[in-house]
């Protein structure tokens, strides 16, 4: 029963989290100009404006409960954060600096707390790698932080490549899907070369008849391989703070809101981490009377972990390709 | 700390944890956020179509008003909202412009759009646009449902009774009311979306 609940959660898991798509607003295909339909019909519905009934509005009414309210609430506060930062960054220069600075960076770390439990961030691939690996809370803290960093700087990297580079070549360069597809190609090309690896090993445990799997500790070149696969997709998020912050030119603040909207990001990311590292933890002191069962349990779900961060990577290549 | 709490609460306690990394997960990502507000436009036979007007954030807008307002005079010209519709709105057609109408429950497909324009108030970008959709209201009671969200939910598209107004009404009888659809879900069913219910009949 045990093995059959983590077994659905983690699927259901999986399964919702598909990577956000690009900008749809942003069209990489040419339009021509004269599909543009302009006729006269604005001024006659203004004209038609000036007779005004009242319709009956009905209050809206509360549905959901709590967890609804919760995301809500979620949109809501990135929404208040960024129009903070907006305002703050454009009143840098009447209000002199140092005070609007460290709000914008303090805000720009709650923004990266409350950014990163959104979709994109790969948390469903930080969560199954750590169920594939000794649990140890130092790596899950370790990789949730490295991944956030590697993610925001990518973003961070990508920003300033359009803003110093593309936008000088190009007469149109917001749209960053081009620049980000092939990083989400390589990067998902890498999960899936990860996991097929992490199989390759416990598959040869399986039929060597492994006696204790516990052994096997997370190296730190494999968190770090990880953490670079699941973190080279530029953040949007970061993409966007950093661009508002470069067209209003604070190049150096740029960087430092990246970097503290990383640590956001890394706080939200090492928490996945730890729930991951805590489940399987606790899921072993129950089982921990029974040696066989342990062992058998340990490779199925690491088993089932490889597969599943297998299987991200490929829902998501083929999403992008 | 673990050991001490019993199995039943530990499962729920993985339930729970669940359920919030799977519904945030999926709710708590757009990267652009818009306030959209509705305008129906009526004419003697009855609905004559829907000025949509998107609001869009201030950290958005400012990288937009940057991208696009080449002669930097915090306003858009013809030809800058030509580029920008070229390049950041006719896409939209793809995705219905965001807007899904339902008349007494069957959908009204949206084939074109009229009137696009893109504006700059206050540092900030609007895009407002028309959806010709003729709906002959008589004395029986006319359904119509007009729901305003992006699937992939990049962007947060949010909508309030406020946001609603009526142009040359005075002959019909207008009920409305602004939900979360509960009954409509989207992005991987985590989602509800705004959606402005219209109950219409002539007087």
């Amino acid at each position: 029963m045990k093995y059959f609940i983590v077994f659905a959660l983690v699927t259901l898991l999986g399964i919702s989290s598909v990577l956000g798509q690009g900008n749809p607003m942003f069209s990489t295909e040419e339009t021509p100009s004269d599909s543009m339909i302009s006729i006269s019909l604005d001024e006659d519905l203004e004209a038609a404006d000036t007779i005004q009934t009242k319709p009956v509005m009905m209050e809206s009414e509360e549905h959901g409960g709590f967890f609804k309210s919760l995301l809500r609430m979620n949109a809501d506060y990135q929404k208040m954060l960024r129009s903070n930062i907006a305002d703050r960054g454009k009143a840098i220069d009447s209000d002199g600096g140092m005070m609007a600075v460290s709000w914008i960076l303090l805000i720009s770390f709650l923004y990266g707390i409350i950014h990163s439990l959104g979709p994109g961030h790969n948390k469903v691939v930080v969560f199954s790698y750590f169920l594939t690996q000794k649990p140890k809370i130092r790596d899950g803290i370790l990789m949730g932080n490295i991944t956030a960093f590697i993610h925001a700087l990518s973003g961070l990297t990508v920003a300033l490549m359009i803003f110093y580079v593309i936008k000088e070549t190009t007469t149109y360069s917001f749209d960053q899907s081009q620049v980000g597809r092939w990083t989400m190609v390589f990067s998902f090309g890498f999960i899936i070369i990860i996991g097929l690896f992490l199989l390759v090993g416990y598959l040869k445990d399986y039929f060597k008849g492994a006696q204790s799997l516990d052994e096997k500790a997370s190296s730190k070149k494999s968190i770090l391989a990880m953490a670079f696969s699941v973190g080279i997709i530029p953040c949007p998020g970061t993409m966007i703070l950093t661009s508002f912050l470069l067209t209003l030119g604070f190049v150096k603040l740029s960087v430092f809101a990246a970097l503290f909207m990383a640590l956001g990001m890394g706080f939200t990311i090492s928490m996945i981490a730890l729930l991951s590292v805590l489940i399987k933890k606790q899921l072993l002191r129950f089982l921990k009377n029974d040696q066989q069962v342990v062992t058998k349990f340990q490779l199925g779900i690491s088993i089932f972990g490889s597969l599943l961060i297998i299987f991200i990577g490929v829902v998501f290549l083929l999403g992008v390709l | 700390m673990l050991v001490l709490i019993s199995e039943k609460k530990f499962w729920l306690s993985i339930i729970g944890l669940f359920l919030l990394i799977s519904s945030n997960n999926l709710q708590a990502h757009p990267h652009v956020f818009i306030d959209a507000q509705i305008k129906v436009y009526f004419d003697a036979n009855g609905v004559k179509g829907y000025k949509i007007t998107w609001t869009f954030d201030k950290m958005f807008s400012e990288l937009m008003i940057d991208e696009f307002d080449d002669d930097v005079d915090d306003q858009f010209n013809e030809q800058e909202q030509k580029l920008i519709y070229q390049k950041a709105f006719s896409n939209l057609k793809k995705f219905d412009y965001f807007t899904k109408i339902l008349i007494d429950g069957k959908p009204f497909e949206i084939k074109y759009i009229t009137n696009f324009k893109a504006q700059i108030h206050d540092e900030v970008m609007t895009y407002s646009f028309f959806i010709p959709c003729s709906i002959a209201i008589s004395r029986s009671e006319k359904s119509v449902k007009i729901y305003t969200y992006d699937e992939s939910y990049y962007m947060d598209v949010s909508l309030t009774n406020s946001a609603i107004s009526f142009a040359n009404s005075n002959v019909y009888n207008i009920t409305y009311q602004v939900e979360e659809d509960e009954n409509k879900r989207y992005y991987f069913d985590q989602i509800n979306p705004f959606v402005l219910k219209l109950s219409l009949r002539k007087k």
